[in-house]
């Protein structure tokens, strides 16, 4: 695999795979310790129980220009080489604006005080800590663990049992999804072309 | 009937001050500009690598 500088860390979910399990959303759970009332991961089921059902999981999509770092009036995010967007909790003011300008809902916010008060904004890192130290306590503490230093992926793709979820370099994510539509025969089998192109069933 | 003395303490008081105030903005304004450093400094980590263990998922989800 050559990284090269070129690579972008993506997620991608098969709808055609994902059943609804929702251990992606239990695994991070554990493995970052996220507190109460927080999901940096939620699975999302469209049609439920009609024809046509299909399930998306879906956390910060890490995108390439994205909404969240444009709107922060501190400044708090910054995004590393892979492309992974990351902020920093001493930065953060707890504003909102960030959960306003996403469109996948990614940025979470604990109910830290009275008065509504926000706290520190919370977020899937794509396994891959924050500003501080690679591995250190405080790193875990303020963002979860960090898999990406330890040389692995993130673990609700790891844990996902159809392998639905797919996470990692772009390329190779791209590669697995593309055999996977030439092994079934039919369009791009993403979920929402039949919708897009007017063809129903499709 | 003035007291010397006094005025004298008194221009002391304003010659401090005015050598104190540089000082004092000096010293709000460098922790800003540390902090700056910090947060232009942030992403150290080594990012996605090629291990055993990325290879080991990316074949376990070729099917």
């Amino acid at each position: 695999m050559a990284l090269e500088g070129q690579a972008r860390a993506k997620f991608l979910c098969d709808a055609e795979r994902c059943i609804e399990c929702n251990a992606c959303v239990t695994a991070c759970k554990n493995e970052h310790e996220v507190p109460w009332g927080i999901n940096r991961r939620r699975v999302v089921t469209i049609e439920d129980g009609k024809p046509g059902e299909r399930s998306i999981s879906v956390a910060c999509m890490h995108c390439s220009d994205a909404p969240c770092m444009a709107v922060c009036p501190v400044d708090c995010f910054y995004q590393t080489e892979d492309g992974v967007v990351l902020h920093s909790k001493d930065l953060c003011i707890g504003c909102g604006y960030c959960f306003y300008a996403c469109p996948f809902g990614a940025p979470q916010f604990p109910q830290a005080g009275n008065f509504g008060s926000r706290g520190k904004m919370d977020k899937c890192t794509f396994c891959a800590g924050g500003p501080e130290e690679d591995n250190s306590a405080t790193e875990f503490s303020k963002y979860g663990r960090n898999r990406i230093a330890e040389g692995k992926l993130p673990i609700c793709a790891e844990m996902c049992s159809t392998k639905a979820l797919l996470a990692g370099d772009g390329n190779e994510v791209a590669d697995i999804y593309r055999q996977r539509v030439v092994n079934r025969g039919f369009g791009s089998g993403a979920w929402g072309w039949g919708t897009a192109y007017e063809k129903k069933g499709a | 009937m003035d007291n010397p003395k006094r005025e004298n303490s008194r221009r002391r008081f304003l010659q401090m001050a005015a050598a104190a105030a540089p000082a004092a903005v000096a010293m709000t304004v460098a922790p800003n500009a540390a902090a700056e450093v910090v947060t232009k400094d942030v992403p150290k980590s080594r990012g996605l690598r090629d291990t055993e263990h990325t290879r080991k998922y990316f074949e376990s989800a070729r099917f």
